[in-house]
């Protein structure tokens, strides 16, 4: 639940900040796209892109043990 | 995970957290530049709207006491509506924290960082208020009431060392309403209502963590009058030292205004004050409305908050990267889009229609329980 809370919310904020970029600029959605992640190897975005994924990798396995406890609650 | 967090904060703290949300960004970017040497007569019409947007969040809060902001959400329109409208929320006070990270970006690369990437400064701001953040809502009260004695030390320094300098020019200040009033009202509706006086909405998450609340409307309205004065203050004293040409050219006015004093070309380059007078403000902002979005977070998915705290940060951290590409762009989609499509809604619609909601429900209530006392005491009787 927390891992598909987390992603809901990653890819609204996403879009969110797709649609104001149409709405100022009028440019398509692909082209705002590509506008808004135009990533080059060796830039340092991936900084920023790289601490969400090591974050969402801990929230992936919070989630999981969760339910596991969850589980063996619900067992005995 | 600990389960013994305390979220309980002072009045003192209350009031010194809406001082310095409201001067955060405000006092270095400067309010009001478009009504030129009036701007501080701008900055005054919005402390009072300011002061009436708090005393109608605190009376909504009112009419259900204990109850925070999406408690009422979920009351005044049930649980499937409340959820889309908590929703909604969530990725507005996500939106608004990844842009105030944005100004504190930019801030630092333009006054002290120039070769730093503003990547580094959002990593670093971010994992500093998930940390704050996930030690609890009191430990951020606690360190707003520790901080904030040098924020006042260095703008009351800031002041001296002007008045020392010989840096005020009250003729830039005249003439008074040289174009009427309308220029004043231009730079206050609709740009002022959303920033930074709106931001208040935010802090109805917290005010339900406030251990008086009998007091709440007192210390909130003094508290955004006290932060509107000083903005004020400030905004007369950008406008005498720079000028009003030189206001509308310059990207952080205080900064540029600090930079004017040399005592003795021996007290120069005060900058350093500035920037953490804004850092103070900046790193609170962003902590209010994470915590903003992560109660939503909690009462949509009924997992507490502190599960979300670290992913949710860094989305924050990587969204003030890419919502714009340099500081131009950014401020134009604060000016045009932000306002009129996402401040009004959330600051003034949805809370307006959710009070009236609650008016209403409350009403009927007392309404009901008095036609049940009344049965009751007929029983009795009879």
């Amino acid at each position: 639940m927390i891992t598909i809370s987390v992603l809901v919310i990653s890819v609204s904020m996403i879009f969110m900040i797709t649609m104001i970029d149409i709405c100022l600029y009028g440019r398509s959605v692909w082209d705002t796209l590509v506008y808004i992640f135009d990533i080059d190897f060796g830039t340092k975005e991936y900084y920023v892109i790289f601490g969400y994924l090591v974050s969402f990798v801990f929230t992936v396995r919070t989630d999981l043990s969760r339910r596991k406890e969850q589980r063996s609650e619900q067992s005995s | 995970m600990r389960t013994d967090f305390v979220e309980k904060i002072s009045l003192s703290q209350f009031f010194l957290m809406i001082v310095i949300f409201q001067l955060g960004t405000a006092i270095v970017i400067g309010l009001g530049q478009s009504a030129k040497q009036d701007a501080w007569i701008s900055v005054g019409i919005a402390t009072i709207y300011g002061v009436l947007l708090i005393f109608a969040y605190c009376f909504m809060l009112s009419l259900l006491p204990g109850k925070g902001f999406y408690e009422l959400l979920k009351i005044a329109y049930g649980s499937l509506l409340s959820r889309i409208l908590s929703y909604f929320y969530v990725l507005y006070f996500l939106y608004i924290a990844a842009r105030v990270t944005r100004d504190f970006c930019e801030l630092l690369t333009t006054a002290i960082y120039p070769k730093t990437p503003i990547e580094i400064i959002s990593l670093s701001l971010a994992l500093m208020c998930c940390y704050f953040l996930y030690q609890g809502i009191e430990v951020i009260g606690r360190s707003t009431e520790i901080l904030f004695p040098y924020s006042a030390a260095f703008l009351i320094l800031l002041v001296i060392f002007l008045f020392i300098n010989r840096s005020f020019h009250s003729e830039n200040l005249r003439p008074v309403l040289e174009f009427g009033w309308g220029p004043v009202f231009q730079a206050v509706f609709p740009s002022m209502l959303g920033f930074p006086f709106g931001e208040i909405v935010a802090l109805t998450t917290v005010m339900v963590a406030v251990t008086r609340q009998d007091y709440l409307t007192k210390v909130g309205i003094s508290a955004v009058a006290a932060a509107g004065t000083i903005l004020m203050i400030f905004t007369m004293i950008n406008v005498s030292v720079l000028g009003v040409d030189m206001i509308d050219r310059v990207e952080f006015p205080l900064l540029s205004t600090i930079r004017d004093i040399s005592i003795a070309k021996f007290i120069e380059r005060l900058d350093a004050l500035v920037v953490f007078v804004m850092m103070l403000g900046i790193w609170l902002k962003v902590c209010v409305f994470l915590f903003a979005a992560l109660k939503g977070m909690e009462s949509i998915t009924l997992i507490p908050y502190r599960n979300f705290v670290f992913p949710i940060g860094l989305l924050v951290s990587s969204i003030s990267v890419f919502i714009a590409a340099n500081f131009a762009e950014h401020i134009e989609e604060g000016l045009v889009a932000v306002p009129l499509y996402l401040h009004i809604p959330f600051q003034i619609g949805i809370p307006l229609v959710t009070t009236v909601i609650l008016l209403i429900k409350v009403r009927r209530r007392k309404g009901e329980k008095k036609h049940e006392g009344l049965d009751n005491v007929v029983q009795s009787e009879n």
